[in-house]
């Protein structure tokens, strides 16, 4: 029997991607399913991110963090460092490289959200591979390209596993709404699929990768909107 | 003080914890079956916040420092609850019952409130009106859409597909959509992002100096108005739609050799070049239309 809520657990989850696990969290873990498939997401995004990185060693743009941070923060999957202690400059810029799961510290102990979670965490590092080019240095479309389907495959597994997640328990939300949503969830699957293809057309084209980071962003958003009507309405 | 959840807040409610004992509720009493009317006493610039899953908001500014809430029910299945905790006022519509149907979880607010009140205003579908109110103010919606009137402040909209139009808005603004259209009508606003994806966007408003104005879509069309005596800098990109241009344009004085590689572009200065266009399009067609 778990002593450990799913709070506590996300509150240890930097120690657990780290390798240090509480024999609490081990059996918290086996017992609840939802934390143990948001550790796991998070392990596999973060080993898609190393690989990744590996290839050129970009340092993540200041901006792109700022950005998701800020978007985490207002969806409320993640407090608002800014009023603790610990210094926030050192989350704002990961180093993933040096500390795979280090810049997960504090972000996720207020979790309401586990799967839309992952989604934006995933959209995170997908763009951080993306549109960080590396700085000083000159890479070829198959590099570019390269870089984009290592981003886009856990990407897309991510956003539509929270898809699947979220649409299975909005069965009672509001008709009008539930309509609105699909129906703009549909305009931003095609808008993604679009930009996709454009980004593979032209892999170092960066307003085209720009859009589909917007893209992707809307759609971790929405499904983060139809979440939240989804519990309200149950 | 839970309640005080932004930063920016908590020197208020400090404040306004203090005034919490002398604070008086004026008036609770039903104007009618389904009809609900309170007032608060506030001081300078009080919080509204407003979470209403269906119905019209209408928000107006007055000159009192009270907050007066009408609250029309659409059933007796629904709550209004209105309260004040210091300087801030919380209005939530919420069902009594288990049992209630999602037409019936509706009602419709009138509130007047000072016009330096900062709002928050949370309405999934019904509309959003808001007129005179300086203060900052967040609104959240899924389908409603949403009208501001003369405001200022640090205005940050954001919808699903709901629409969004302010007439002379000023201070700075923020509008998200994935279907909405929007409109900016006569606007004087220093900071202008807006975000849609299919929707169209028309700004027909001034261009001030030092302003920063980013009009950014999917596939809708991007109407920006200029007036001969406009001062911007212009950056307009469409990837894969038009660019329609009736200004008539200084070349950069330094090009970037990459930014017209793609798509249609449009790069220059009108005047002076004292405000910043940015206007991007993947395939919807971007018009810079001179005004009549």
């Amino acid at each position: 029997m778990s002593t450990m809520d799913c709070s506590q657990f996300a509150e240890q989850l930097d120690e657990w991607l780290s390798g240090e696990r509480s024999a609490a969290a081990r059996v918290h873990a086996r017992e609840c399913h939802e934390c143990r498939g948001l550790a796991e997401d998070f392990l596999a995004i973060a080993k898609t991110a190393r690989d990744a990185w590996a290839i050129e060693e970009p340092e993540p743009s200041p901006r792109l963090w700022t950005s998701l941070r800020a978007q985490m923060q207002e969806e409320g999957l993640i407090r608002d460092s800014s009023r603790q202690a610990a210094p926030a400059r050192a989350r704002v810029q990961p180093q993933i490289q040096s500390k795979p799961a280090g810049w997960f510290a504090g972000w996720f102990p207020s979790i309401v959200r586990p799967a839309v979670a992952g989604a934006y965490l995933a959209v995170l590092i997908a763009l951080s591979i993306l549109f960080v080019g590396p700085s000083g240095k000159q890479i070829d479309d198959s590099q570019w390209l390269e870089r984009t389907q290592v981003s886009i495959k856990p990407l897309t597994a991510e956003l539509n596993s929270a898809e699947r997640s979220v649409l299975s328990n909005v069965s009672t939300v509001n008709p009008i709404l539930s309509t609105s949503l699909h129906q703009n969830l549909a305009i931003v699957d095609k808008d993604i699929s679009e930009c996709e293809k454009s980004v593979r057309e032209q892999p170092e084209n960066e307003l085209a990768r720009d859009f589909l980071y917007q893209a992707y962003e809307q759609k971790a958003d929405l499904l983060a909107e139809i979440s939240d009507r989804g519990v309200d309405n149950q | 003080m839970s309640s005080c959840r932004s930063r920016s807040l908590l020197s208020r409610c400090k404040f306004a914890g203090l005034m919490v004992p002398s604070l008086l509720l004026l008036s609770a009493a039903p104007a009618s079956a389904d009809r609900i009317v309170q007032r608060f006493r506030v001081t300078t610039r009080p919080v509204i916040t407003i979470h209403n899953p269906n119905g019209k908001v209408t928000v107006k500014a007055w000159t009192k420092s009270e907050v007066m809430v009408v609250a029309d029910r659409a059933s007796s299945q629904v709550a209004v609850d209105a309260e004040q905790t210091g300087n801030r006022v919380d209005i939530v519509t919420r069902p009594v019952s288990d049992a209630v149907s999602p037409a019936q979880m509706r009602a419709d607010y009138e509130i007047d409130v000072p016009e330096d009140a900062e709002l928050q205003i949370h309405d999934d579908s019904g509309a959003v009106s808001v007129n005179s109110v300086l203060g900052d103010m967040n609104v959240d919606t899924i389908a409603a859409g949403v009208d501001l009137e003369d405001a200022a402040g640090y205005l940050t909209v954001k919808t699903v597909n709901g629409s969004f139009q302010c007439m002379r808005c000023a201070g700075r603004l923020e509008v998200s959509s994935i279907s909405g259209n929007f409109k900016f009508i006569d606007t004087r606003s220093y900071h202008v992002n807006a975000h849609t994806s299919t929707g169209n966007i028309l700004f027909d408003g001034e261009f001030l100096p030092n302003g920063i104005y980013r009009l950014r879509n999917y596939s809708g069309n991007i109407e920006v108005r200029f007036s001969p005596g406009d001062s911007f800098d212009l950056s307009a990109t469409s990837l894969k739609g038009a660019v329609h241009n009736e200004a008539k344009l200084d070349p950069p004085p330094h090009p970037d050799p990459l930014a017209s590689r793609y798509g249609n572009s449009l790069f220059g200065s009108f005047n002076a070049g004292r405000a910043k266009v940015d206007l991007t399009s993947f395939n919807g067609t971007i018009d810079i239309v001179k005004r009549n």
